[in-house]
């Protein structure tokens, strides 16, 4: 899997970033001491810090010997540091605090992952790119809402908060309030069963939902 | 400065001419032809009156130009060193206090805007310092389970929010240095903005629809706080779920962007009031603490940007609208 560099001046924002990008199956490599930036990686993820630091020196470094894309992390606010980073050669620029998700996101474009195609589970084919659900019944064209629910459950392969589930349709540009989610889950219920998913999707109380193999 | 009014201050040395005519026109009568007193009386006249009317009117322009300088100076406290030097003795004397004075006040002046700056700067390096440990924590909650870390990721958010306000009023007294305006595509501010705030919008049951296009030339992230101060707005004023439409228009003047509620509305007497600094209405706000400083400050930084910021209310329905000027090809 893809390698990364990072260099992050506090301890606890750098052992979680390290944790966030190990659980989804990159390598991490720590550029804090200088020794690394010399090595082999596939992305850099360099920390400014505060004005008058190294970090454009270091993303500068970097541009000299390798050819990988470069993301500033930051907490700097001005319009300024972010124009800096850029003309350093940075090819994108997050700021503090950030979304997990968003952070991930923007790795997984850089480095040109691509997307998977379609997700299964449970005897329920999901294609991404046409918003398809295919079982053993048929096939049907999911609204974009019950595309984003759908492949959230399928991912999670357990229980999803409601909460979890509102703001991945957020996510989605699906600015929906409470109701519309319990709406939306009953229409996918409806989806699932007209192409015979041999899947129940259960409401859990006090939690959220769950998609469970076998028909109730 | 009327002829009346400046001749009155030559009174003396007018009378005194005055009586000298008299004098020297009764002399010259009685010792030699009245004639040669006539002529004598005449020139002298004629003298004084032409010294008079050219005195009164190269004053006149003196005191013209004076004036023009004081009224067109921006900041007055650098008068004394633009005013054109006077060249009477009598007037040196003020001249002179003018300049002390002036020189006091610049000291003053300057002494107080390094200040600023510095502490702007102080407030700059301790949000700073404040987003690394909230980057940790929401890093910390966003990859647990559980209710209790969705609480403390509420109450991080609430930190930022904070965090953001104390920065944008450091900055908004330097409007001019810290704003970078580049084209942006509204839709694309919009949704970073809700995504942004989402948390804080679900948990208020909100929703909300947009119906975004079109560009405009801004700061983003500037025009992103003056939004979000705005969604805060609508779900502090909502009545149960907030119901919130964000919409652009174009019309001759520019690109307008709408963001409307159907909350209780805010009350007409206070409508002329809600960008004072510290302003908090009272009617039926979810929290009642406020610190009164958000439509401030989006009514500061939109002026900075050269948006107009109005707002129209009824109860059921209330529209904040940002007009952006066009940018003429």
């Amino acid at each position: 899997m893809s390698v990364i560099l990072l260099i992050e001046d506090d301890d606890a924002v750098y052992g979680e970033i390290e944790r966030l990008l190990t659980s989804h199956g990159y390598d991490v490599v720590n550029g804090c001491c200088g020794d690394n930036i010399s090595g082999a990686y596939d992305l850099a993820l360099l920390d400014i810090g505060l004005p008058g630091a190294s970090g454009y020196d270091i993303c500068e470094t970097v541009r000299r010997t390798h050819d990988c894309p470069i993301v500033f992390l930051t907490a700097l606010e001005s319009s300024e540091s972010e124009l800096k980073g850029f003309a350093s050669g940075a090819d994108d620029y997050i700021r503090k605090p950030f979304d997990p998700g968003v952070l991930l996101a923007r790795i997984a474009r850089l480095l040109r992952v691509p997307e998977k195609s379609s997700v299964t589970c449970l005897g329920i084919t999901l294609d991404v790119t046409r918003m398809e659900a295919s079982a053993a019944g048929g096939s049907t064209v999911l609204s974009r809402s019950e595309f984003l629910l759908l492949r959230r459950l399928m991912e999670k392969r357990g229980i999803v908060t409601r909460r979890e589930l509102t703001e991945c349709l957020w996510d989605g540009e699906e600015y929906v309030g409470e109701n519309t989610l319990r709406v939306e889950i009953y229409r996918l219920r409806g989806r699932l069963a007209a192409i015979g998913a041999g899947v129940s999707l259960e409401a859990v109380r006090g939690e959220g939902y769950v998609l469970k193999g076998g028909e109730k | 400065m009327t002829f009346g009014r400046w001749l009155w201050d030559k009174t003396v040395p007018v009378v005194l001419n005055i009586c000298g005519i008299i004098a020297v026109a009764l002399f010259t009568g009685f010792s030699a032809e009245w004639y040669i007193a006539a002529v004598i009386a005449a020139g002298w006249i004629a003298a004084l009156a032409a010294y008079l009317a050219v005195g009164y009117v190269s004053e006149k322009r003196r005191v013209a130009r004076v004036r023009s300088v004081v009224l067109s100076a921006e900041d007055k406290f650098l008068l004394s060193e633009i005013v054109p030097e006077p060249t009477r003795v009598e007037d040196r004397l003020y001249y002179e206090i003018m300049r002390l004075q002036g020189r006091a006040a610049i000291e003053r002046v300057s002494a107080a805007e390094a200040a600023a700056e510095e502490r702007k700067e102080d407030i700059e390096e301790w949000v700073h310092e404040l987003k690394i440990p909230l980057t940790a924590i929401r890093l910390i909650c966003s990859r647990s389970d559980g209710e209790d870390f969705r609480e403390v990721e509420k109450q991080a958010d609430r930190i930022f929010d904070h965090t953001e306000r104390a920065l944008y009023l450091a900055k908004s007294d330097h409007a001019e240095n810290d704003k970078l305006i580049r084209r942006c595509d509204l839709s694309a501010v919009v949704s970073e903005v809700l995504g942004d705030n989402k948390r804080m919008l679900i948990d208020a049951g909100a929703s909300v629809r947009t119906d975004v296009v079109g560009s405009v030339y801004t700061d983003p992230k500037w025009l992103a706080f003056v939004l979000r101060q705005l969604l805060m707005n609508a779900v502090q004023y909502a009545r149960g779920a907030a119901e919130i439409e964000i919409s652009s228009a174009l019309a001759d003047g520019g690109t307008t962007l709408t963001v409307r509620d159907r909350g209780i509305g805010i009350p007409a007497c206070d409508l002329p009031r809600i960008f004072d600094k510290g302003f908090t209405g009272t009617t039926g706000r979810r929290n009642k603490k406020s610190t009164g400083l958000g439509l401030y400050l989006c009514k500061r930084m939109c002026d900075s940007l050269d948006i107009d910021i109005s707002a129209r209310s009824e109860p059921g329905d209330t529209s904040f609208i940002l007009k952006f000027r066009s940018v003429h090809p």
